[in-house]
């Protein structure tokens, strides 16, 4: 053995780990921070104009009730900023599920079943990527009006395709392995075959492509927040604090400062438990 | 705006469809990818009157605000919105294959011409920040990729990391108070010559420069694993002889790959970019189009942009015989 | 090294190309002096901000402010109000020259000679007869435009004489005068209806000319250098449309726009203390109030919720606080310096314990749900107000939801009466009279922008429009603003205060219409 190789063997297995607890430990954080909005629910939805724009707790003028002082209508920002993490974090969540069942129903059936269904299948597929995510965004919620499930079928209606493609590849592999063959020689019928057998193992790639997606879902959907396109006032978000922040960027710059701080880490948290998961997970089969 | 995993750059032509070229001569090929081309296009036509069907009465948005009841009966009959579905999307299919887009209720222009020239603004925009990321990202790739191991590369993967999360309309926002308000160095308003572009195509830059950097580094880092290459420098060949030639050259095809994918997003970015700085391009136009209830207009833009989008895809899958007709994997995809 | 060499000449080569393009902007740059005020000439040109295009450039077939503003520079009305449009008391000939109430229906005007349209069309009694009959939709094939709303008693115009014509009322109407000042005239002929050539093609009398309408960018118009009331001083006005006032409160700074219209509170502090400009405040006819459903929404049907409404509301913490101090409580929808003002009728303190205890009277103890329609722009400050607005009628236990919609969903919602128990609009009288805006908003029945039906207050406004003598008139004002109090229709808010952000050495005065006319402006 070279010493390359020696190096390419062992340090993989000691780096995955560690990012791999880093991000579980910032994802944790930020799901304790949104668990804990709950305790601040006046702060962040009761409008006091009196108490406007007050600096953070540790400028003059600031107060210890409001650590990193209030907005533009007087609501506490520590508070606003949890709401939005909570937010983020469980419209990502759902959005990323329901791509991801999608897609994968979607991309298994079209990899077992092939032939003209699978082109089909893959050509619309070909048909959302073709279309920017957020002009789709603007098009279906600028028609539907925004709510909550026009957000969530948007979000999901743009990010199943990458589900469906990978989920399609293992299956079109899965499907000349032998003991799928061998099913298929017993007669068993195929949805058997799908969902016991092929399923089960395409889901560990999916869940990877999920762990990766999920950051740039909750992006995309701040992004639409950002535009009024996604959760509406009074509701906290995090693209919206960023929006709030931009109107008064002279006078109070630190508040459209915060909530994108706030997206960066979560995001970073994301990716690198993301990364960890993907490593082990290819370690493990690799 | 979005973190892009780079082991997600799936290209609209996965690599079956080169093998195919191989087995079948490059002629066929040719007639497959144009005839797949008009088959996505006519797709994406599709998807958007579904859409549009779907999210809400046609009659609700394609009229003028305020319309009174009478001007509702008049533009239904003019737009045939009275008809049953599948005649409404073949008149839509027509119209659209025609260019028949009609009159702007918002601006009382037509559509299409007004659609294509605030295009070139955006394509402006969309050209410098590819600009910014390549001449930016290339650079800073390869050295990485030199450099790996040592503690440049450590502080840049942390750099990096980070950079994932930033919102690009967050960016957009920082930059506009950091250099526009504080320090008056750029203008933040409009297209008023050179100086105004630089800061929307710097935030735009950002999600591109980071992808350019990753894919740059790890293909350059797979060609200077080659043999080949440890022979060349094993032969006292210079590191940048050995780069330029030899490892650069491997990694414009996944750039290349991912441009056809990036195009999609920069017009993504490009929406929320130019909201943030006024920039009069299609992205503004699309947002105060909806909010201002003409939704014709948004159905042009984005058929335009779709349309775009695949014809760029098709020309670049094309390329690739030109610079390398041999079957390659796409990162990602499977046989 | 032919390959290195061929990727250096393609990256030179993509970089020189894209310089290029950039280099070449789409569009000129607003041609005003640059970020120094020294260059007072400002080559002429006047550059106004907009946040949005004019709907459309067939007057008649508009009602939005802002549009207006922008067609009064190319069209002109038979009568203005003196002094450059603030002495609301007298008139001032324009199109007209001279006029004649002969009898309390009939108004005669005697017209101006040898003035053209834009086209080379002359001006004479026919365009009024034309304009009148394609406002009222008496043409064939025609139907009412969208601006007839503001003249509901005229009939028809008939020409007794090439300049001379007379206008009919079916009734008489004390402010008719008031009203003409709206009504801009066309050419005889020219195409009417949304999707007409005027919509796109203005053709007027006014001291501009369009030269260039840029969709969703600017509208740029130059001076008649044979204008009839003189040749305006500024050459050139080039109207702008910004969608963000961040970026119209930065163009402002930067010197590239020299008008903007409704800074809120924090951006009025940054433009002080700049050099180059200077805030005018002005009292708005613009009047903000929650419109509340009493026709449908059963809750709403009850005095007693709704002046409970009104108790739960802090009207003076809103102005101070979040309209810093750019507003006037108003009593009711009345400001303070309108025609037929009552002194005597107060507005309503804020008493949260009062409200609650109105609530239970009424029999809704535990209060009941309401959506509250905001939209998001054109009103300033709308969505903020109306979230503290709902964050103080949760705290009487009212279930206020907000529903934030774009401008023209409000629009269409409005027009086609489909609106949510409440929704916050801000109503701008077109002079100080509440007339007009009671006619439209208080009186009952199903149209305009009323969800009130009072048959006390219908006929007081129905005696109003036909009042004989001025005491009549005013006394019957008052006692509507009287019985709208105690009936609250309204949460009653306020008025606003207008903040304009204007560069120094523009001689030219904001108006509390809003009204943008620049025939009179210098530099």
């Amino acid at each position: 053995m070279t010493d390359t190789a020696v190096a390419l063997v062992t340090p993989p297995a000691r780096r995955a780990s560690r990012e791999l607890w880093a991000g579980a430990a910032i994802v944790a954080v930020f799901i304790a921070l949104a668990i804990a909005a709950s305790w601040f629910r006046n702060g962040a939805y009761v409008a006091q104009p009196a108490s406007a724009y007050l600096p953070p707790a540790w400028s003059t003028g600031g107060s210890a009730a409001h650590l990193l002082g209030t907005d533009a209508l007087g609501r506490d920002v520590v508070a606003r900023l949890l709401f939005g993490i909570r937010e983020s974090v469980e419209i990502a969540a759902a959005s990323v599920l329901v791509a991801g069942a999608v897609g994968v129903i979607i991309g298994v059936s079209a990899g077992f079943l092939g032939g003209w269904l699978d082109d089909v299948v893959m050509r619309i597929a070909d048909g959302f990527l073709a279309i920017p995510v957020v002009l789709l965004a603007i098009g279906f919620i600028g028609a539907a009006g925004p709510s909550l499930t026009a957000l969530i079928i948007v979000l999901a209606g743009t990010q199943w395709m990458l589900f469906a493609r990978v989920a399609r590849g293992e299956t079109l592999v899965l499907r000349e392995q032998q003991f799928v063959t061998a099913q298929r020689a017993l007669g068993a019928r195929p949805r058997r075959i799908l969902f016991r057998h092929i399923v089960p193992h395409v889901l560990p790639s999916a869940l990877v492509v999920a762990t990766l997606n999920v950051p740039t879902v909750i992006l995309l959907e701040a992004g639409l927040d950002f535009l009024g396109l996604g959760l509406q006032p009074p509701t906290p978000t995090l693209g919206g604090m960023i929006s709030d922040g931009l109107t008064s960027i002279t006078r109070y710059p630190l508040l459209a400062v915060y909530p994108g701080v706030a997206l960066m880490i979560l995001v970073v948290g994301i990716n690198m438990l993301g990364d960890g998961i993907k490593a082990f997970l290819s370690e493990r089969t690799g | 705006m979005a973190a892009v995993p780079i082991t997600e750059v799936p290209a609209t032509a996965p690599s079956g469809r080169r093998q195919s070229a191989a087995r079948h001569g490059v002629g066929r090929y040719f007639v497959r990818r144009i005839l797949q081309a008009i088959v996505i296009l006519f797709l994406v036509v599709t998807i958007v009157f579904g859409l549009s069907h779907m999210a809400a009465n046609p009659v609700d948005i394609l009229l003028p605000p305020g319309a009174t009841a009478q001007q509702r009966a008049v533009e239904t009959q003019l737009l045939g919105l009275n008809k049953p579905l599948a005649e409404q999307y073949l008149i839509f299919l027509k119209n659209t294959v025609t260019g028949h887009f009609g009159d702007s209720t918002l601006f009382h222009v037509p559509i299409l011409p007004l659609v294509l020239s605030r295009s070139l603004a955006t394509l402006r925009l969309a050209l410098a920040a590819m600009l910014i990321a390549v001449l930016l990202g290339v650079p800073i790739g390869v050295l990485l990729a030199v450099r790996a191991d040592s503690w440049l590369d450590r502080i840049a993967g942390v750099v990096i990391g980070l950079a994932q999360g930033v919102a690009s309309f967050w960016l957009a926002v920082i930059l506009v108070f950091l250099f526009a308000v504080r320090l008056h160095m750029f203008p933040v308003l409009g297209d008023a010559g050179v100086s105004s572009i630089v800061l929307p195509a710097a935030s735009l830059a950002l999600v591109p420069l980071i992808a350019i950097i990753r894919l740059t580094k790890s293909s350059v880092s797979a060609a200077l694993a080659t043999d080949y290459v440890k022979a060349a420098r094993s032969r006292g060949i210079p590191w940048r002889v050995v780069v330029v030639r030899h490892a650069l050259r491997n990694s414009i095809i996944p750039v290349l790959t991912y441009g056809g994918m990036l195009l999609g997003q920069l017009i993504s970015g490009a929406v929320i970019t130019e909201q943030i700085f006024a920039w009069p391009g299609i992205g503004q136009l699309s947002i105060f189009a909806i909010q201002n209830g003409d939704y014709g207009v948004v159905e042009v833009i984005t058929m335009f942009s779709a349309t775009v989008i695949i014809v760029l895809n098709l020309l670049v899958d094309l390329a690739y015989l030109a610079l390398d007709p041999r079957v390659r994997d796409t990162a990602g995809e499977r046989r | 090294m032919r390959r290195n060499q061929k990727i250096t000449v393609g990256f030179v080569a993509v970089a020189a190309a894209t310089t290029l393009l950039a280099a070449c902007s789409s569009t000129p740059a607003p041609s005003t002096g640059s970020t120094g005020s020294t260059s007072s000439s400002h080559n002429g040109t006047l550059t106004i901000a907009e946040s949005t295009d004019p709907v459309s450039f067939n007057p008649l077939q508009q009602r939005v402010t802002s549009t207006f503003s922008v067609l009064r520079n190319l069209y002109d009305p038979l009568v203005d109000f003196a002094k450059g449009g603030s002495d609301f008391t007298s008139f001032t000939p324009v199109l007209a020259t001279s006029w004649k109430q002969i009898n309390p229906t009939e108004l005669q005007f005697t017209l101006r000679q040898g003035v053209k349209f834009d086209d080379g069309q002359p001006f004479n009694a026919q365009s009024v007869v034309y304009t009148v009959e394609a406002l009222l939709g008496t043409l064939p094939h025609s139907q009412p435009s969208l601006a007839a709303f503001l003249f509901p008693t005229l009939t028809k115009a008939v020409a007794s004489g090439p300049y001379t014509v007379t206008l009919y009322t079916k009734s008489p109407t004390p402010d008719f005068l008031a009203a003409l000042t709206q009504l801009l005239i066309v050419p005889s002929g020219s195409a009417t209806g949304p999707s007409g050539a005027l919509a796109s093609h203005p053709d007027g009398t006014g001291a501009y000319t369009m030269t260039s309408y840029t969709p969703n960018q600017s509208v740029v118009m130059t001076a008649k250098s044979g204008y009839y009331l003189g040749a305006p001083k500024i050459h050139k006005l080039v109207w702008d449309t910004i969608a963000s006032p961040t970026a119209e409160l930065a163009a402002l700074l930067a010197g590239s726009v020299n008008v903007v219209f409704g800074l809120d509170p924090t951006q009025v502090a940054t433009v002080k203390s700049s050099g180059n400009d200077r805030v005018v405040t002005i009292p708005s006819t613009r009047v903000a109030a929650l419109w509340l459903n009493t026709l449908s929404v059963k809750a709403l049907e009850s005095p007693l919720v709704r002046q409970a409404l009104n108790y739960a509301v802090d009207k003076q913490a809103l102005v101070k606080s979040t309209l810093g101090g750019l507003g006037q409580v108003t009593p009711t929808l009345v400001p303070s310096y309108f025609t037929g003002y009552n002194s005597s009728v107060k507005s309503y303190p804020y008493d949260p314990a009062k409200a609650k205890a109105l609530l239970k009277q009424a029999g809704y103890p535990h209060g009941f749900p309401l959506t509250i329609m905001v939209p998001s722009t054109h009103y300033i400050l709308g969505p903020q107000i109306v979230q503290v607005i709902a964050s103080e009628l949760q705290q009487v236990g009212i279930a206020a939801k907000i529903d934030e919609v774009s401008f023209s969903s409000f629009a269409t919602l409005t027009a086609k009466r489909q609106i949510p128990p409440a929704f916050y609009g801000a109503w701008g009288s077109t002079y100080p009279d509440p007339l007009q805006m009671f006619q439209t908003v208080v009186l009952g029945g199903t149209t305009g922008f009323s969800w009130y039906n009072n048959a006390a207050v219908n006929k007081l406004i129905d005696d109003a429009g036909v009042a004989s003598n001025t005491q009549a008139y005013t006394s019957e004002l008052q006692q509507i603003q009287s019985d709208i109090s105690t009936g609250a229709p309204f949460v009653y808010l306020f008025a606003y205060v207008d903040a304009w952000g204007i560069t120094k050495g523009l001689h030219w005065s904001p108006l509390s219409t809003e009204v943008e006319n620049f025939s009179a402006a210098s530099w």
